[in-house]
């Protein structure tokens, strides 16, 4: 499913987006500037609770990348939040233990990444899943 | 590419002695030291030999930020203006605005933009030295070794492509050996910290010759000087062993005429027999044939030495004051043993000495800080006679009667002549002896003569033919009485 975006000058704005959430500003600016190096469209979320995030629509995003490092309970609601809308889910952690894996799982996550992502393989897998998602 | 031989200077005189006129340009060095040991600041002399005639340098600085090199090095004479520094350490940025990461690797975050940051500065200063301080920064910016190995070779072999000599620093620790730069580096420079003091020294140079083995090194307020360690020659060469009056007539006799040039003499002794007297009336002597005299004094001061000389009718003032006796007083913690060789190497050399007094052992031990006076007087001797310096060692021995010994140090194998002086008492009255227990290249007389110094000068009289046992400073008349 390709998403058309807003227009700009006049330009039908046909990149795919990404929603990063994360309490670590630098890693979001980092991840923000990967995706849009790799033509992606990236929407960035730290607090999950703030009343100003953007709506999280069906079909709004093709893919979410979920760090969870630093939240509370509170990130695993918002990752149900992201399932209810049909968006895959990728969550982010600094460390993978088993307990991790099954939490994650249980709340819609495709999969679990350990950090530090290398970037070359992150871009595989984000093409992958977008065109999965787009099939 | 064709090989450039030349060489560059350090700006570290002493190491640049050491290796025989400086670095091969076009080549990459890696000074290998702890924490606090000088490597920046070998690389800001590195630099400024640079700016010196007329190089573009670059200080490619991983961690100590521009202005705290700028503050830390004030006046040490380097022209850091004219120091193009590429700072890429960490601005106190990184902690207040939360810079931090953890996303992806520093690997996949820094090392594009360093390297064209890198890249750019190159191509646009265009430096023929560059500095690198330290390059084991780059093992952040890689993600494993081998990468790590792989993008410092191809670094080192970007800047010297663009004909450049590279200097740079590693850190190390067991957890982070830096052996793989080891390997890499045309050449390693080490410093460490030892008992007496810092040591630098070449344990690599690829395509040159260099003298192998440490030296000692200074940082003073003007930067790092080295000492080199004098290393005697394997044999002497051209040396006209004449023979030189010791300015004591008797002495000069039993000597079967003096001592010769280019020999190592040893006048020794209990304190106070009159030891250094016969010393610097050798001296003396020589510089008023109009030869330069060179005396270092580890225990007196030299104007104490001065006026008892001139109390005894040995005028060395006026010597010193027409230049051609130079006596300096050397404090022996202040000095270690290769230091101190070096002072007296340029000293010879400066002024072509022909003769030079070391008064005495004991003081000289003193600077030697754990180190093995035979080896060290051995190389600073053999190394002074091989340009026909003829060397006069004052030695104190302990005892003031009692068995003889030569010295307490076990050095004597050293010498070509050995003059000895003893206390003897006769009849309740402390006297004094002379006497030659060896001569390498002549004949000299075997018998004992009183020596007393009084204010007509040194006076040795007749063989004390009447005592044996004189050498236990305890003679009996040989007639029984």
């Amino acid at each position: 499913m390709l998403m058309a975006n807003n227009s700009v000058n006049g330009e039908v704005e046909t990149r795919f987006s990404i929603l990063c959430v994360g309490q670590n500003l630098r890693n979001l600016e980092l991840l923000a500037d990967f995706l849009s190096r790799l033509n992606y469209r990236p929407y960035c979320i730290s607090d999950v609770e703030a009343e100003d995030n953007p709506p999280i629509k069906e079909g709004a995003y093709q893919l979410a990348l979920i760090d969870i490092t630093g939240y509370d309970q509170s990130i695993w609601r918002f990752c149900e939040r992201i399932r209810s809308k049909n968006i895959r889910l990728l969550v982010v952690s600094a460390r993978q233990t088993a307990s991790l894996t099954e939490e994650s799982m249980k709340f819609g996550a495709s999969g679990v990444l350990i950090k530090p992502l290398v970037m070359k393989e992150l871009a595989t897998l984000i093409h992958t899943f977008v065109n999965e998602n787009n099939e | 590419m064709k090989i450039d031989m030349s060489k560059v200077s350090t700006g570290v005189k002493g190491l640049d002695l050491t290796l025989n006129g400086g670095l091969l340009s076009q080549r990459t060095y890696l000074v290998h030291g702890g924490p606090g040991t000088g490597k920046t600041t070998l690389g800001l002399h590195f630099l400024n030999a640079g700016i010196l005639i007329g190089e573009q340098v670059l200080f490619i600085s991983l961690q100590e930020s521009e202005q705290a090199l700028k503050d830390n090095n004030e006046g040490r004479g380097f022209d850091l203006e004219k120091i193009h520094f590429l700072d890429i350490s960490p601005t106190s940025d990184f902690f207040v605005k939360s810079q931090t990461y953890d996303i992806f690797s520093p690997a996949d975050v820094e090392r594009e933009p360093l390297t064209e940051k890198i890249v750019s500065v190159v191509r646009q200063i265009k430096p023929k030295r560059v500095f690198i301080d330290p390059i084991t920064q780059f093992r952040y910016f890689s993600s494993d070794i081998f990468q790590f190995r792989k993008q410092v070779l191809s670094f080192l072999k970007y800047l010297v492509e663009n004909g450049i000599t590279v200097m740079f620093t590693s850190e190390f620790s067991e957890a982070n050996p830096d052996e793989d730069l080891q390997f890499m580096a045309d050449g390693i420079i080490t410093i460490k910290d030892s008992v007496s003091g810092f040591q630098i020294s070449v344990e690599k140079a690829r395509g040159m010759d260099f003298r192998f083995g440490p030296n000692y090194m200074k940082i003073k307020k003007e930067g790092i000087v080295v000492y080199p360690r004098v290393v005697p020659e394997n044999e002497l060469k051209n040396i006209d062993f004449e023979c030189i009056s010791t300015g004591i007539e008797k002495l000069d006799q039993m000597l079967h005429g003096g001592i010769e040039r280019g020999t190592i003499t040893i006048f020794t002794g209990p304190s106070g027999v009159g030891k250094t007297t016969c010393g610097m009336q050798t001296m003396k002597t020589a510089a008023s044939r109009g030869e330069k005299c060179l005396v270092y004094s580890f225990e007196e001061e030299v104007e104490m030495i001065v006026s008892r000389c001139e109390s005894i009718g040995i005028k060395a003032r006026s010597l010193i004051n027409d230049g051609l006796l130079v006596m300096k007083k050397i404090e022996p913690l202040q000095y270690s043993s290769d230091e101190f060789a070096y002072l007296v190497d340029t000293d010879v050399h400066e002024l072509n000495a022909r003769i030079v007094m070391i008064d005495s052992i004991s003081g000289y031990k003193l600077s030697l800080r754990g180190d093995d006076l035979q080896s060290k007087i051995h190389a600073l001797c053999k190394h002074l006679q091989s340009q026909g310096v003829a060397i006069l060692i004052i030695n104190e021995v302990e005892f003031i009667t009692g068995d003889f010994r030569i010295t307490d140090d076990h050095f004597s194998h050293l010498a070509d002549n050995v003059v000895f002086l003893r206390y003897i008492e006769i009849n309740s009255e402390l006297r004094k002896t002379i006497g030659v227990l060896k001569k390498r290249l002549s004949g000299f007389q075997r018998s004992i003569r009183e020596i007393s110094i009084t204010s007509q000068g040194i006076e040795i009289g007749p063989e004390l033919k009447e005592y044996r046992g004189i050498l236990k400073g305890v003679p009996v008349s040989v007639d029984g009485e």
